[in-house]
């Protein structure tokens, strides 16, 4: 019998095996193929009817348009963020580094109702941008809010110890070569962020793509213009839609396996550029 | 404790680390096993230690089988390349830490295990360093605990892999010199692995060469230094000039050549000086033949250099009485 | 030694910073105007406003609000399922650390993935699937009816599905660092005759505690506060299997605003107390690996 393992002398294998892989079946592979089944229990024209109805649609373009942008202005602000987190010192610096990681800890209900309570009408920065005619709490912008409390930290955290290691001989290389200050950040320092920020801008994105809790309270949810598809999954279960449900989550899982394979593979090639 | 190893191999995923090894280990002798990274010297002495199985081939410790043993039923102790100190724990429960884990039966009281450790302290010469951590100290002490730590279960057998490699020069030449003493104590039989062949030259009663999963020769330190049985050792022990002739290739290492200004007998090749280095004990010379061009290394005394005070573009005459020979035939030619 | 080397992480200032490795004053002020403004906005005016809209009709009001027997039940349901998925998800993140960093074998990087797959995939999918599993019209729903056993809308099904939302937290934190101690240690415990638990107990766990607590805190957290995958399995049947979050929504939903905010507040003081634990862990991990670094260098 060719060996499954190669080292012999450190214990449990069969044992942390075992168990991994019995609650990794019960957990994932087993619910998750059950989720397929359903799905092809479906003809093909009721499973193409269901994810192309017209409000299904809209409510993809809403969830992944507005994960796009959100994702994309945590890329700005996550990088200065890590950029004032790492390079400056000022008081209270970690109490700020600390507090990056609240979307983390904080429940995604709580941030909802926070948010909503601040970009209602007569919430204190809704009622301010009211008379500017920017509607955000019950629109799509208040969307895109909730989806940029939630994705933040993904940016801020995978580009912070990126630019910790980044030594300053690369950058006193630079120097000492004859390149001013602009040029070492634009030429040396930002192309060895670009594998980190395109790591976070993939998290975030997939987060935010997946994002409930924090998004129904301020969406306002009306079908065709503020309504997000995971709601669209939950309203057609209440429905006893099961089903249609199947289908659009089918879908929605297909988009997180292609994020979830482009996030490995960022992920490989920035360990194979550090470990150069 | 007598180690036989026989006909062992061990091949992991595309390589194979041990090739078939036979090998002896006489009883309270301490054994070099030298050889450049990949040539399969630690993976033996972790077969000899049970942490890693061998595909085929047999362990006798003792003449008793011990290949499917586990490393707690062989009586080993190992001495880590890293020492693999417990960092959690102070130097006292690292060493404690064998003592410990024993089942209640063969456990030793608490005052016995303090008055071991204590006893293997003193004889590591650490004894205030007791209650700290590993961080807190040096490498070289770090290695010492580490042996201490391998001694505290009063092994048969110790095993020790490559082990002054994390240590700079200084502390290693002490610690190589302290490792002989105390074997010449304690008598255990004992291994170690290194790349280093000044250190096993310098530490062992016994040097077992190693190239490609196979032993190359094994012998004294002046069996292997003097008389290497193939090119592989000439040119690991110590630096060496292969000079080319027709039929085969001569093996001189760089101070059996001397240096004439006259052709002569003694003397036949013909060559210039291109480089001399008086600084250290010998000086060291570069000289082009003029033949081939090949660039030879030789290594005289001052007082050599003083007599024929060479400088680079001299011309000057090469001769050697000291070389071997390594023809398609098995055996070494030598002329000494 | 490491520790008084002056690195840019520890006490390393300004203006130390010599003038060609920073940028001009006005742009330093101007990062950090747009960062603090941007955190100010997205991260501390939520926050305050939990707890301002929380004390906005005083602060007897905001204990009145404890005082319901449908919130402090979903308080007792919310720990309840958080203790469980705790513990269930730190032998789980061991076990699976432990055969992923000591063994080689075939399909490690597919047991890698399935522990990935959590963190890409929807709450709310997190949810279905158990319904469509465990639900009435699911594949074991009549057999479950059959045996009068519930697990949608009941415990059981919010049990699991917080499970599938909190299961990678501890693996994902141990498995990089067993990956970088290696089996150096276990080997040395091995030959000097350890049994296998003896080996765990008394040099793998002690050597990995900070990083399983720093795990176990993320995985509350996260457990205590998941919302979309337990809104879907749990039914919302007050007093029954209301979570602390789904409570919140409910109360929101029938314009008891006050008493909404009272639960957010009681859950962000857990997700600050969480951040400061999680500091401290981090703290202690970062000095232990000094330590460790430090030693090291002065071989």
């Amino acid at each position: 019998m060719p060996r499954l393992v190669q080292n012999t002398i450190i214990p449990g294998f069969g044992l942390t095996l075992g168990i991994t892989i019995s609650y990794l079946s019960l957990l994932v592979l087993l619910p998750l193929g059950v989720l397929v089944l359903k799905a092809t229990g479906l003809t093909w024209e009721q499973f193409w009817a269901t994810i192309s109805d017209e409000r299904v649609v809209a409510s993809y373009r809403l969830s992944f348009g507005a994960a796009l942008v959100a994702a994309l202005i945590n890329v700005v602000f996550g990088v200065i963020v890590a950029w004032v987190l790492v390079r400056y010192r000022f008081p209270g610096r970690s109490i700020v580094d600390a507090l990056v990681d609240l979307p983390f800890a904080l429940p995604t209900a709580v941030a909802g109702i926070a948010l909503t309570a601040l970009y209602a009408p007569n919430g204190w920065l809704g009622s301010r941008l009211e008379p500017l005619g920017i509607k955000v709490a019950y629109a799509p912008l208040g969307v895109v809010v909730a989806l940029i409390f939630i994705g933040m930290p993904f940016v801020v955290r995978t580009v912070q110890p990126v630019l910790e290691e980044l030594g300053r001989d690369v950058e006193e290389a630079a120097v000492s070569l004859g390149a001013n200050r602009w040029q070492t950040i634009r030429r040396i320092i930002i192309p060895e962020l670009w594998p980190a920020v395109l790591t976070g801008f993939a998290l975030a994105f997939a987060r935010a793509v997946g994002e409930y809790g924090s998004v129904v309270f301020i969406s306002g949810n009306l079908p065709m213009k503020t309504e997000i598809t995971p709601l669209l999954i939950i309203t057609k279960l209440e429905q006893y839609q099961y089903a249609e449900a199947t289908a659009i989550a089918t879908v929605m899982l297909a988009a997180s396996f292609i994020m979830l394979f482009t996030i490995n593979l960022l992920q490989r090639w920035i360990t194979r550029r550090t470990a150069l | 404790m007598t180690i036989s190893i026989n006909h062992l191999t061990k091949r992991f995923a595309r390589f194979t680390a041990l090739d078939g090894i036979n090998l002896d280990l006489p009883a309270g002798q301490l054994t070099a096993l030298l050889g450049p990274s990949g040539s399969g010297k630690t993976t033996l002495l972790r077969c000899i230690a049970g942490l890693e199985r061998a595909d085929s081939g047999t362990i006798l410790f003792s003449g008793q089988d011990a290949t499917g043993a586990s490393p707690a039923e062989r009586g080993v102790g190992f001495v880590f390349q890293h020492y693999a100190l417990f960092r959690h724990m102070s130097v006292f429960e690292n060493i404690a830490f064998g003592l410990r884990v024993r089942p209640r039966a063969t456990r030793p009281d608490h005052g016995d295990i303090t008055a071991r450790v204590t006893k293997l302290l003193q004889l590591i010469q650490l004894d205030w360093c007791a209650d700290r951590y590993p961080h807190e100290l040096s490498g070289g002490q770090r290695q010492r605990i580490a042996l201490a730590r391998a001694l505290a279960v009063e092994p048969k057998v110790l095993l020790l892999d490559e082990p002054f490699g994390a240590l700079d020069a200084q502390v290693r030449k002490e610690l190589r010199r302290w490792l002989r003493r105390l074997h010449d104590e304690v008598h255990l039989t004992s291994v170690f692995v290194t790349h280093d062949q000044e250190e096993a030259l310098e530490v062992a009663d016994r040097v077992v060469v190693f190239n490609q999963g196979r032993v190359e020769q094994i012998g004294t330190p002046e069996e292997v230094y003097h008389a290497p049985a193939t090119p592989f050792v000439h040119s690991f022990l110590g630096s060496v000039n292969v000079l080319k002739e027709s039929s085969s290739a001569t093996y001189v290492r760089p101070h059996d050549i001397s240096l004439d200004p006259l052709s002569s007998a003694t003397h036949p090749i013909a060559g210039t000086v291109v480089a001399v280095n008086a600084a250290g004990p010998n000086v060291r010379v570069e000289v082009k033949r003029t033949d081939d061009g090949q660039i030879v290394e030789v290594v005289i005394p001052h007082t050599e250099q003083h007599r024929l005070n060479l400088k680079p573009g001299g011309v000057i005459h090469l001769g050697y009485e000291r070389f071997a020979r390594y023809g398609a035939a098995a055996q070494p030619e030598y002329a000494i | 030694m490491a520790g008084s080397v002056p690195t840019i992480r520890h006490g390393g200032t300004d203006e130390r910073c010599p003038a060609h490795l920073t940028e001009p004053t006005w742009v330093r002020w101007s990062l950090m105007g747009i960062a603090f403004s941007f955190l100010l906005i997205f991260l501390l005016l939520p926050l305050i406003a939990v707890f301002f809209e929380a004390l906005r009709k005083g602060f007897g009001a905001y204990l009145a609000s404890f005082h319901d027997r449908a919130a402090l039940h979903a308080i007792v349901l919310t720990l309840t399922v958080t203790v469980i998925c705790l513990v269930l998800n730190a032998a789980f993140g061991v076990c699976a650390a432990w055969v992923i960093t000591k063994f080689r074998f075939f399909g490690k990087s597919f047991l890698l993935t399935l522990i990935d797959l959590p963190f890409a995939v929807s709450p709310v999918i997190a949810g279905l699937i158990f319904v469509l599993l465990f639900g009435a019209q699911g594949l074991f729903g009549e057999w479950l009816l059959d045996h009068d056993l519930r697990i949608i809308f009941a415990l059981p099904g919010i049990v699991l599905a917080t499970l599938f939302i909190t299961f990678p937290f501890v693996a994902r934190e141990l498995i990089p660092m067993m990956q970088a101690q290696g089996t150096e240690e276990e080997e040395a415990a091995r030959v000097l005759g350890a049994s296998g638990w003896v080996t765990f107990w008394r040099v793998t766990l002690p050597s990995i505690k900070w990083g399983l607590l720093y795990g176990m805190i993320l995985c509350s957290a996260r457990a205590m506060g998941e919302f979309g995958a337990v809104s879907v399995v749990s039914g919302h049947i007050r007093n029954q299997t209301n979570t602390l979050p789904l409570h919140i929504e409910i109360l929101y939903n029938e314009y008891q605003f006050v008493a909404s905010f009272a639960c957010a507040s009681l859950l962000s003081m857990l997700a600050l107390v969480t951040l400061l634990i999680k500091r401290f862990i981090e703290w202690r991990m970062r000095n232990e690996h000094q330590q460790n670094a430090g030693s090291v260098e002065r071989t």
